[in-house]
């Protein structure tokens, strides 16, 4: 340490001398002349202090809602600023308004006294109007507040963690917040500012709700909904254990909570969403709402899933899901046929290995496909409701097609009288018509999202097909961290190397 | 507590069925080593033992049995993409008791262990 200390110091040392060796050879080359010019130039004079009286400026901003005055002290013999002459200033500046003369004598007193400059004074501050506010329903805090989410890396705890947020009869939902009247502003030139009438969003409160005291709350125990502006009480049946023999198929208008699994071969039918704490062995699955499934859906390839809302489950094996909201899988989608209407987002170690899936606004996961080459599909950026519906179209046209041809080969060997085959032929040509005038106006909202993206945080492997906007990309090797995205001007899917976070 | 112990080259499928099953409760133990899946199956005892067919060094068959020879009362299951594969067939010639398809039957998986 000492030695490092001694070799930077003598390093110095030859720095400086070569510096000053640098500036020799400088010196000699500009000449003595110039720096004996410049040695001799004479010192400027100091000028007398003049005589100035003290002064101040005032700024009014362009909204006229404030004033800012800068004081400056006299100089010399001059006099210093007074009160008076401050107002004055005001007055020609057409302050009359929100005066703050209190900090205005303060800052003429210190300007005076110590004679420096005192600047930035608020002098005026306008009133600005305050809005008037209807009276109007604001749903309880509590029940804005997320659900706690399980954690990715450990085991589904049902007793821990619950998606639903319940509450109990007669439990305040929502308050009656009363009318605030609006009060007038005025601006520092003594303006009146008119106050405008608020628009407030009121929540609507829905079924299983009633008013009480002002307040509105629970009718009944259940669940507490809030869709957009509307809330309400969704009444919930709770299985205690499997879903089998014991309970036969489950088909209830509310929420459904199910404490064990739900055997093969037993059908769900939720009004609301579906909680299940073990294992959903689907055979059919269908819940108007969210879906959450503790450990994993299992699907045999025949069984299916559907939710209004989001999906969540630890893992999904050939299984078909389709869901309005996002599909979020934790471990594994496994073999399985994925559609959602927003995103597939895998957990930390997630991976989608076989199988299908569709995810209008793009999918994340750990890995996707596996080292043996398992076909995986990822397509984003579709609608596959409307892909459905175009295909039922297209399977209907042929349809309809066949049954003209037939129609007219009936026709022309005389076997149909002329006048019932050219009705009948109408009407067929009428409805293919139709059904393609729908398919044309479905086409705009098939590819609705060109900013899906596809990311991948380890290994994406040979053997999956990415497709945005029906832009497809084979992979070919393995790649690593990457993300999928379309390239509209070139029309292609670009794979670009995934930040890491 | 039923135990699943599973000898896959994928490590991938190693760690996908290790969580999956610890989920629901069973003690799992993974092997991507075959050898050392072997002696693992011949030094414990365990429900149900998965097994790949195609694997660098003991591929599947040879996995079976050796450990068959040891073990005639071991329950092994093996994962093949072609259930005509010939060392699939001998696989069960040499006594497990099932082909699971390639990648995944976790659900088969399940059903043998409850079963």
């Amino acid at each position: 340490m000492a030695t490092g200390r001694r070799d930077s110091i003598e390093d110095l040392i030859r720095g400086t001398e070569a510096i000053i060796k640098e500036t020799d050879v400088l010196e000699t080359a500009v000449g003595p002349a110039e720096a004996t010019r410049e040695r001799s130039v004479p010192l400027p004079e100091i000028a007398a202090e003049p005589n100035t009286a003290g002064r101040c400026e005032v700024r009014v901003s362009e909204d006229g809602m404030g004033a800012l005055a800068d004081f400056f002290p006299p100089s010399g013999d001059g006099m210093p600023l007074e009160l008076e002459g401050f107002e004055r200033l005001l007055e020609q500046a057409g302050v009359t308004g929100g005066l703050d003369m209190e900090s205005a004598r303060e800052a003429v007193f210190q300007c005076a006294m110590e004679r420096i400059p005192v600047l930035g004074v608020v002098v005026a501050r306008g009133k600005p109007p305050e809005d008037e506010i209807p009276a109007h329903l604001v749903v309880e805090s509590a029940l804005l507040a997320p659900p706690k989410r399980a954690d990715s890396e450990k085991s589904f705890d049902h007793k821990a963690y619950s998606p639903f947020l319940f509450v109990k009869k007669g439990d305040v939902l929502a308050r009656m917040i009363q009318r605030r009247e609006g009060v007038m502003g005025s601006d520092i030139h003594g303006t009146s500012l008119p106050y405008e009438k608020r628009k407030i969003e009121q929540a609507k409160p829905g079924k299983n709700t009633v008013w009480a005291g002002g307040n509105v709350v629970a009718e009944r125990d259940g669940r507490f909904v809030l869709q957009g502006d509307s809330f309400c009480v969704n009444e919930v049946l709770e299985v205690v254990g499997d879903v089998d023999y014991a309970t036969g198929h489950v088909d209830f208008s509310g929420d459904v909570i199910v404490g064990g699994e739900v055997k093969r071969g037993f059908r769900i039918h939720a009004g609301g969403s579906l909680c299940c704490a073990k294992v959903i062995d689907a055979t059919e699955v269908l819940c108007g709402g969210d879906l959450v499934a503790g450990q994993g859906i299992l699907g045999r390839l025949e069984g299916t899933v559907r939710a209004g809302g989001a999906v969540r489950a630890r893992f999904v094996e050939n299984c078909t899901v389709e869901a309005g909201g996002t599909v979020e899988i934790q471990v594994g989608s496994l073999n399985s046929t994925i559609r959602t209407l927003e995103r597939l987002v895998m957990g930390t170690r997630g991976v989608i290995v076989g199988g299908s899936v569709d995810a209008l606004d793009g999918a994340a996961a750990c890995q996707i496909g596996s080292p043996s080459g398992t076909r995986t599909e990822i397509h984003c950026g579709v609608d596959y409701t409307v892909e459905r519906k175009l295909l039922a179209i297209r399977d209907r046209n042929q349809a309809l097609a066949l049954r003209l041809m037939q129609l007219e080969q009936l026709a022309a060997g005389g076997r149909m009288k002329a006048p019932q085959a050219e009705e009948l032929k109408g009407k067929l040509k009428n409805a293919i018509a139709r059904l393609n005038d729908a398919a044309r106006s479905l086409i705009g909202l098939l590819d609705r999202n060109e900013s899906a993206e596809i990311s991948v945080r380890e290994t994406v492997h040979p053997g999956t097909l990415i497709e945005i906007c029906h832009v497809p990309y084979t992979v070919t090797s393995p790649m690593s961290h990457v993300r999928f995205r379309l390239d509209k001007v070139k029309g292609r899917v670009i794979p670009d190397k995934l930040g890491r976070t | 507590m039923k135990s699943l112990l599973v000898i896959d080259d994928e490590t991938m499928i190693l760690d996908t069925m290790k969580i999956i099953f610890e989920d629901m409760g069973y003690g799992v133990a993974t092997f991507a080593d075959s050898r050392a899946g072997v002696a693992e199956a011949l030094r414990s005892d365990y429900d149900l033992i998965v097994v790949d067919i195609r694997m660098p060094g003991l591929n599947g068959a040879e996995v079976t049995e050796m450990v068959m020879k040891e073990r005639p009362a071991a329950r092994i299951l093996v994962i093949t993409a072609f259930p005509n594969d010939p060392l699939a067939q001998r696989a069960l010639a040499a006594g497990a008791f099932a082909l699971l398809r390639k990648p995944f039957e976790i659900a088969k998986v399940l059903d043998f262990l409850k079963g």
